[in-house]
C-alpha cells in the first residue's frame, strides 16, 4: 500500500511539473525544478489531496519543500489512516 | 451552501443594493459583517441588528483593510463568503464639449474611481481568500460589476474598473476554484437607488427604461436574491451574471 503511494506520488509530482521520473530525487528542490511556478504548486497540492483522499494542513503545505518532504507528508498521512 | 450560520463580509452594506442585502442575509441566518465608510449608517446597523458587525474602513487603503480583515478573522476564526459590493458609480466622458470649451476626463477621478471599484476588490480580497485557503474554507466571493464593464459611453473609469472586476472573477474562479472556492459576478443593470438617481437625470432614467425590454428599472431586491442566488449554487463558478430586466440583449 505504502509503496504503490509512493509510486503514485511521483507519477503525480512528474505529471504536475512535466517532468521524467528519472529527472527527479528526493534531493530535488521544487523551487529548482524549471517548471514549477507557485500556481503549479497549488496543483500538485490539489491533486496529491484528490489521489488520496486527505487535506493537508497548512504546515504540511510550508514544508513541502522538496520531493523527500512531500514524500515525508503523504506518508504520514497514509499511515495514519492506516491505523 | 446553505447560508444558515455562515460568516459573511458585505462591503458597502450600509446603504443602497448592500444593505438589502444584508438584511437578506441576516433573514436567512447569516452573521454577517458590513464594512463601509458611511459612519450614521453604520451605527443604525449595528444597534438595530442582532449577528452583525460593523466596521468603518475605507476600502482604497491596503494597510487599512488588512487590519480589518485580521480583526474579523481573529473574531470569527473562519471568513465563509465575501460580497465585493461597494462601489461608486461616476459618469464622465473621456473629452467633452462644455459651453466654457473641450473638456478632459479628470486624472484625479480616473484615479479615484479605479481605486474606489477595482483596487478596493483587490485589497480586500487577497486577504480574504488567504484566511480561506488557510482553514482550508470552500467559500465564495461574489463581485458586484455592472452592465458598463460593457463599455458604457460616458462612464469611461467606472466602465474600465467594473471590466476589471469582470476579469478578477474570470481568473480568481480558475486559481482558487480547485480549492472549493467559488469566484462569481453579478451585473446589475439600472437599479432603483439612491446613487442611481443622484448621478441620472430623471430624463436619462426616462430613456434607459423605455430600453429596458420590461420598462423598468430594478429594485435592490432583485439584485440581493440574484446574489443570494448564486451563493447557494454550487456550480456556477467565473460568470458574471446580468440581472438588468434584459437591457443588454
Ligand atoms: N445602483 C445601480 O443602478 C447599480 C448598477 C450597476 C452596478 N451597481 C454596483 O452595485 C454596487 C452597489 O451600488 P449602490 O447603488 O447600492 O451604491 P450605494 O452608493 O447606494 O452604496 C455603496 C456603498 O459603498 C460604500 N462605499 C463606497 N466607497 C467605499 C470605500 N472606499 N470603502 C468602504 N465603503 C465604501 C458607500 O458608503 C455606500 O454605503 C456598486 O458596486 C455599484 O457599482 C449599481
Amino acid at each position: 500500500m505504502v509503496d504503490a503511494g509512493v509510486v503514485r506520488l511521483i507519477e503525480i509530482i512528474c505529471s504536475v511539473l512535466n517532468v521524467s521520473v528519472e529527472s527527479i530525487d528526493d534531493l530535488s528542490m521544487l523551487k529548482d525544478i524549471d517548471t514549477w511556478d507557485s500556481l503549479r504548486h497549488m496543483e500538485l497540492i490539489v491533486s496529491i489531496e484528490s489521489e488520496f483522499n486527505i487535506e493537508l494542513t497548512y504546515e504540511d503545505i510550508v514544508n513541502m519543500k522538496s520531493v523527500g518532504d512531500i514524500k515525508k507528508t503523504i506518508l504520514k498521512s497514509i499511515k495514519q489512516d492506516e491505523l | 451552501m446553505d447560508i444558515t450560520g455562515k460568516n459573511i463580509i458585505v462591503t458597502g452594506g450600509a446603504n443602497g443594493i448592500g444593505y438589502r442585502l444584508v438584511l437578506d442575509l441576516l433573514q436567512e441566518g447569516a452573521n454577517v459583517c458590513v464594512i463601509d465608510i458611511d459612519q450614521a449608517r453604520l451605527a443604525d446597523l449595528a444597534s438595530q441588528r442582532d449577528r452583525v458587525i460593523t466596521v468603518d474602513c475605507d476600502l482604497t487603503h491596503a494597510l487599512e483593510v488588512e487590519a480589518c480583515i485580521e480583526s474579523i478573522f481573529s473574531k470569527w476564526q473562519c471568513i465563509d463568503i465575501l460580497v465585493n459590493n461597494a462601489g461608486v458609480l461616476h459618469s464622465s466622458p473621456l473629452v467633452s464639449f462644455s459651453p466654457d470649451g473641450i473638456k478632459k476626463h479628470l486624472l484625479g477621478d480616473w484615479d479615484k474611481i479605479i481605486s474606489a471599484n477595482l483596487s478596493s476588490v483587490f485589497y480586500i480580497t487577497v486577504c480574504v481568500a488567504e484566511k480561506m485557503l488557510l482553514k482550508r474554507t470552500r467559500g465564495v466571493i461574489v463581485n458586484i460589476s455592472s452592465i458598463s464593464a460593457n463599455g458604457n459611453a460616458g462612464q469611461t473609469a467606472y466602465s474600465a474598473a467594473k471590466a476589471g472586476v469582470n476579469a478578477l472573477t474570470a481568473t480568481w474562479s480558475k486559481e482558487l476554484g480547485m480549492f472549493g472556492i467559488r469566484t462569481v459576478g453579478i451585473s446589475p443593470g439600472f437599479i432603483n437607488t439612491e446613487s442611481t438617481h443622484k448621478i441620472l437625470r430623471e430624463s436619462a432614467i426616462k430613456t434607459i427604461t423605455d430600453k429596458v425590454p420590461l420598462r423598468k428599472l430594478g429594485e435592490v431586491h432583485d439584485i440581493s436574491s440574484g446574489i443570494i442566488s448564486v451563493i447557494k449554487n454550487d456550480f456556477i463558478n467565473g460568470k458574471v451574471i446580468e440581472i438588468d430586466g434584459g437591457l443588454t440583449i
